[in-house]
């Protein structure tokens, strides 16, 4: 189907070396002696909070990493995770080398390969491609990428939209619930500053966008008396710290702000003045939606006693400043977004926006904007993603839905694809349902060519036709305007490799740089620089902005602003009515419902709870990141396996002692685990961690503890389409010796 | 005289066990081997009433440190200067007396060396007048390092505002980290 | 990758405190006799100074190979006063050299104060382990009224073993049935110094009761029930008080032997130490 037309010629005077940059420039930025050794800075990327460090570096090896003071959000601590990042450097299951398959799809049969040939084969592959008219075909399939800028640009120059990231995976019903909601995708609570913060399936203390910066300032406010009152399912560190915890059925927790906000209303106790002036649709809210969730039809569904419904009602309502939030223990259901906008208008009711211990917004603002590195290549002719974003099954969707693009390839809808990247994600471990996204990676007539670039051989990995060996974070350059600081004033880091790629690895934007380079046409025209030039003119473009050896130095840079509240009086919120949207019409129009509220898990149904009578809700841990620590020996140690947790009581019910052996079943398959009696558990709930349960990925990963996701189905809400990882149905029984 | 130690507010541990590792891959310590750890205290009682917090544990920098007073080759003391107890590594012949004679389990034993080790509050660190690097990056901020016996440090003034307390005092071992209670 | 206890004392320690103990009550009981004696055993109290000196010393070699740095062992004999080690180092090598002075003049001085330092030897193995406050269990003046029971019923099971094997040991019948006269009574002893120690540990600090729960129900029941109270002492005392042939006399020695070896290994590992909030209890164990 695919002609070969390219100029083989132009490309085949290239050679991988010349593009493998970092090696030079990483020495230069020691701060002391190396050989009595010095310090980089840089920054964590072991999850998203982007934590600055400074790495402590003696003849060339990494000893330990520190945090950074400079940081404005982290301010200087780091998190197991992140101190345990230099383990994963010198990890000694890394891959070396470029591999091709040689054995069928998935039998870990290979081949060493040199970087040239490699580069060679995955070139004149998608040059032809690129050639034959379907850059389309080319899909770049990433996680927590945090260079979005630079591999757009290589989407983009090639021709394809189909450049993707987790976020589903992750809170996106959040991010369309306030997108909808506020015109903002990612608001943040002033959690320091609050006297009072009602959390909804959202531990502070185990994880979050800013773990670090967060869980450092809800200490802080906890010790200045403020009141924290956690909902969670589960006993959560943070839970375990808050002053209350209301243990709630899953997936019913916009009951319960439903019913505060009943009482609130009711009780006149809400901000008149800014709910008259700065929403639409509050008095049909109230109406349509509110009336109904009395504290006693509210306590019916999320069985919280209704007398605490008022309690927390007249606490929240009275207490100033005070702050709602919620996050993936709310988002990862099948009505994800709609009860994330119920948690949202808490904060309406209040008038706590964008204020002083309140709900903080973005108002483009906090992202001071990178200088662009000219020529931009220009956007993709096709607009039709490979994850139906904008289609009818997912009308209103703002980010990726990285659950939908396998699917989607094998459908051949709305078209096939030919190539496929993988970075810095797994959807053969780390999705729902991961056997029906393996089954189509095992496919070559579904997926005719997979690279995956990665520092393991993780799951998905093990799928690959060509294995691209990348450092860690740790051995890269990303410049960012993170916009998610605390401290609610812009600021921009400069992550850079603290020792060069070890092994044979590369970086990720040298990889994109050659092949833009070797497939020609014209794309190497948006990659004359190499990562650090084009970072250095993305610093240098800032407006007022840091000098470049500043930045290098410092590792983060503060603009020197400070920090406004009430932003919206100026020119109102970034929704189409520039109001905070109560009453959706996007939602109305796609069908969705139009206001807050509480609509039952779609797969928490009667007849399903008669055979599954347990929910199965996923959770993090502080310890480990979702899918890329198992292998770390250190944190190994401080947790070393998980468990499935159910209540003793429970437990009882069906003879399942602490330590036995059980499956946990659902719809859609089993998994086998060690049961855990705990009182941290409702009666109707099983709780599993993410993290373990790999197959793959090292030698101290593999077969450790058990992951939640092969019974989880894969369902979301289709508005922000969150992969529904708390929804699941399921039994558990005793595994017969 | 000095005395540094570390008081620990047990309301503001979120368990997060930052400290250990940090501690862990600042001294390379091998596998199993821990010279501060988290304990887990709880969970107890009965669901919903159910409550769970951290207890991190390092050397308690006594005043009367029982394992001095068992070491054999005198490779143990307590530092006037500071009041840190400190291993001579070059002294110390390896007998783990001190392990067995620490009633807090504080002391571990470097393998490969043949010598035994503990917390001595990070006097790499404390050199470049840093702190130590559990305290640093302690994310709830638990941990705070000073002189327990300077009125105007931070550790002083929360021993004593706060009242902190000593654990095992009954073995006459005179801690001198402590903890705010839960 | 599950957390190791810390490295600390293990079999070979126990075994040093075991053989310490048995050469010390071998020599102890016999020089002890040949002074009642006037100088009548010379011969077989040589032998057993000996053989006493050859348990002694792999009784030493064992503790300095289980030092992290063997090579610095003087460190240990340099700082005397240091601790109960070094002071125990001493005594040892005093009790060693009061041997050797038996064999070179023999006489009453040196039997006399081969049994002072071979109660100080046997006594000493006790007080190594309670001066430590952290294991309560350890914290009782019994314990090294136990371990001096101990050493001469197994010094005397160990000269009973070198009667029957060697024809030229020269102990009369009459010393002999003396010595395992002396040795039932110290089972019965020993028996009764266990049962009331363990009673009063079972009442005292909570860290002491877990180290009796581990003798009795826990990890060293299987040896404290079969090696020490079941082989070590209640058949030897059955079989000492239905026949007194030769050969039960061996038999009867050989499993006083192994019944010693025993207290000494359940009792180290016993000592546990006092929890913190949250610890796990293995962690506490030796
Ligand atoms: S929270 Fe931990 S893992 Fe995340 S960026 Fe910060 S130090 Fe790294
Ligand atoms: S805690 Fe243990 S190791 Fe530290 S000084 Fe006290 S007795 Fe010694
Ligand atoms: S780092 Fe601080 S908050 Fe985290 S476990 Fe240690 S003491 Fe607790």
């Amino acid at each position: 189907m695919i002609v070969a037309t390219g100029n083989e010629t132009q490309a085949s005077s290239i050679t991988s070396a010349q593009f493998n940059t970092n090696t030079s420039q990483t020495r230069v930025y020691i701060e002391g002696d190396e050989k009595k050794g010095g310090y980089i800075a840089s920054h964590c990327l072991q999850c998203v909070s982007n934590c600055g460090l400074r790495a402590f570096v003696k003849d060339g090896k990494v000893r330990y990493l520190e945090g950074n003071p400079l940081d404005p959000n982290s301010r200087g601590r780091m998190c197991a995770k992140g101190q345990a990042g230099v383990q994963q450097i010198y990890d000694p299951d890394r891959v070396k080398n470029p591999l091709e398959r040689v054995g069928e799809r998935g039998s870990g049969k290979w081949r060493d390969i040199s970087w040239d040939e490699a580069m060679q084969k995955i070139s004149s592959r998608l040059r032809r491609l690129r050639d034959s008219g379907h850059p389309e075909q080319f899909v770049f399939y990433s996680g927590r990428n945090m260079q979005a800028g630079y591999t757009t640009r290589f989407t983009n120059a090639f021709g394809s939209p189909n450049h993707f990231n987790h976020d589903s995976l992750c809170a996106s019903g959040r991010q369309m619930a306030t997108l909808l909601t506020y015109g903002d995708t990612w608001p943040q609570m002033d959690i320091e500053n609050a006297r009072y913060v009602l959390l909804f399936g959202f531990s502070a203390f185990d994880a979050g966008i800013c773990f670090v910066p967060a869980a450092q300032r809800l200490v802080n406010a906890l010790s200045k008396g403020a009141k924290l009152v956690v909902v969670d399912p589960r006993l959560s560190k943070t839970a375990a710290k808050a002053s209350e915890w209301i243990s709630i059925a899953p997936g019913t927790d916009a009951a319960l702000a439903m019913g505060i906000m009943n009482v609130i209303v009711s009780e006149g106790l809400y901000d008149r003045e800014f709910v008259e002036h700065w929403t639409v649709g509050f008095d049909d809210f109230v109406e349509k939606e509110l009336k109904r969730f009395t504290p006693e039809y509210a306590s019916s569904i999320c069985r919280v006693p209704a007398e605490k419904i008022g309690e927390l009602a007249w606490d929240f309502a009275t207490t100033r400043p005070a702050v709602a939030d919620a996050m993936r223990g709310v988002s990862a259901h099948t009505n994800g977004t709609v009860s994330i906008r119920a948690v949202m208008a808490l904060n309406v009711l209040l008038g706590n926006i964008d204020d002083i211990g309140g709900m903080n917004l973005d108002f483009g603002w906090w992202n001071i904007g990178l200088g662009a590195v000219d020529p931009v290549p220009p956007a993709p002719k096709e607009t039709r993603r490979l994850d139906r974003l904008g289609t009818s099954q997912y009308p209103l969707a703002a980010v990726p839905i990285q659950q939908q693009i396998l699917p989607s390839i094998a459908e051949r809808d709305p078209y096939p694809a030919d190539t496929v990247m993988l970075y810095h994600s797994s959807p053969a471990y780390a999705m729902p349902d991961p056997k029906k996204q393996m089954n189509i990676l095992k496919n070559p007539d579904k997926v005719p060519f997979i690279i995956s670039v990665d520092p393991f051989m993780g799951e998905s990995t093990t799928f690959a036709d060509i294995v691209l060996p990348e450092g860690t974070y740790l051995e890269r350059y990303d410049a960012v305007s993170w916009p998610y600081s605390l401290q609610f004033t812009p600021y921009v880091f400069l992550r850079k490799p603290v020792v060069p790629p070890q092994l044979e690895s590369r970086m990720v934007k040298d990889i994109l740089r050659e092949l833009a380079h070797r497939i020609g046409g014209g794309m190497e025209q948006y990659f004359a620089d190499d990562a650090v030039a084009y970072h250095r003119k993305e610093i240098e473009g800032i407006t007022n902005g840091p000098s470049w050896d500043e930045i290098v130095k410092n590792g983060v840079w503060v603009a020197p602003a400070k920090r406004e509240t009430q932003r919206f009086r100026k020119n109102g919120f970034f929704t189409p009515s520039g109001k905070i949207e109560l009453y959706s019409k996007r939602m109305d129009d796609a069908g969705f419902p139009p206001f807050p509220t509480y609509v039952p898990v779609a797969t928490h149904d009667a007849e399903r709870r008669q055979q599954y009578p347990f929910c199965l809700i996923t959770y993090k841990v502080a310890m480990h990141n979702q899918s890329r620590t198992a292998n770390v020996p250190f944190l190994v140690e401080v947790m070393d396996r998980n468990y499935a947790e159910i209540n003793p009581k429970s437990a009882a019910s069906l003879g399942i002692r602490d330590g036995d052996e059980v499956y946990v079943e659902s719809e859609i398959g089993r998994i086998e685990g060690v049961a855990r009696l705990t009182n941290e558990i409702r009666q109707d709930t099983i709780a599993i961690s993410h993290h373990f349960g790999h197959w793959e990925y090292g030698r101290v990963a593999k077969g450790r503890g058990i992951s939640p996701n092969p019974i989880v189905a894969c369902n979301d809400d289709g508005i922000g389409a969150p992969a529904a990882f708390n929804s699941t149905l399921v039994r558990v029984y005793k595994k017969l010796k | 005289m000095t005395r540094l130690a570390l008081v620990i507010d047990l309301n503001k541990c979120i368990l997060c066990h930052a400290c250990t590792v940090s501690c862990k891959i600042h001294h390379d310590l091998p596998l199993g081997q821990f010279w501060n750890e988290v304990f887990t205290v709880g969970p107890s009682g009965e669901f919903p009433h159910t409550s769970l917090y951290g207890f991190p544990k390092a050397c308690m920098q006594c005043d009367k440190p029982a394992c001095v007073s068992v070491c054999p080759a005198r490779a143990t003391e307590k530092d006037k200067e500071t009041g840190v107890v400190k291993i001579y590594e070059d002294k110390c012949v390896g007998c783990r007396s001190c392990i067995v004679a620490c009633p807090y389990g504080a002391r571990a034993f470097d393998e490969t060396k043949g010598t035994t080790f503990k917390c001595e509050l990070c006097p790499e660190r404390r050199e470049q007048g840093k702190q130590p690097i559990c305290v640093e990056t302690c994310v709830g901020g638990a941990r705070v390092f000073g002189d327990i016996d300077d009125p105007n440090s931070e550790a002083y003034k929360i021993v004593h505002e706060k009242h902190a307390v000593r654990y095992l005092e009954h073995l006459g071992t005179e801690p001198c980290t402590s903890y705010v209670p839960a | 990758m599950k957390r190791r206890r810390a490295n600390t004392w293990d079999i070979r320690i126990a075994s040093y405190l075991f053989l310490a103990g048995v050469g010390a009550g071998a020599f102890g009981s016999l020089a002890l006799l040949d002074y009642l004696e006037g100088g009548k055993l010379h011969l077989p109290t040589s032998i057993t100074a000996l053989l006493s000196l050859l348990l002694i010393g792999i009784g030493t070699l064992l503790l300095v190979s289980d030092l992290g740095k063997p090579l610095r062992f003087w460190r240990v004999l340099l700082n005397p006063m240091s601790s109960m080690l070094s002071v125990g180092a001493w005594i040892l090598i005093l009790f060693a050299l009061t041997m050797l002075g038996y064999l070179g003049f023999g006489g009453p001085v040196f039997s006399l104060g081969g049994v002072v330092f071979a109660i100080a030897t046997a006594g000493y193995t006790g007080i190594l382990l309670g001066v430590i406050k952290a294991r309560p269990f350890w914290n009782s003046p019994a314990l090294p009224l136990l371990f001096v029971t101990s050493a001469f019923s197994t010094g005397i099971a160990v000269v009973t073993v070198l009667a029957s094997a060697l024809v030229i040991y020269g102990l009369d019948a009459q010393s002999s049935h003396l010595l395992s006269q002396v040795d039932l009574c110290l089972i019965v002893a020993e028996l009764a110094i266990i049962g009331l120690y363990l009673t009063i540990m079972n009442n005292s600090a909570a860290p002491a009761a877990r180290s009796v729960e581990m003798l009795l129900r826990g990890k060293q029941a299987n040896t404290f029930w079969g090696g020490l109270i079941f082989a070590g002492l209640v058949v030897p005392l059955v079989l000492a008080l239905a026949s007194s042939e030769g050969v039960t006399n061996l038999l009867s020695s050989i499993l006083v032997l192994i019944g010693g070896f025993s207290l000494r290994y359940t009792f180290l590992a016993a000592g546990t130490r006092a929890l913190l909030p949250g610890e796990p209890a293995e962690a506490s164990y030796l």
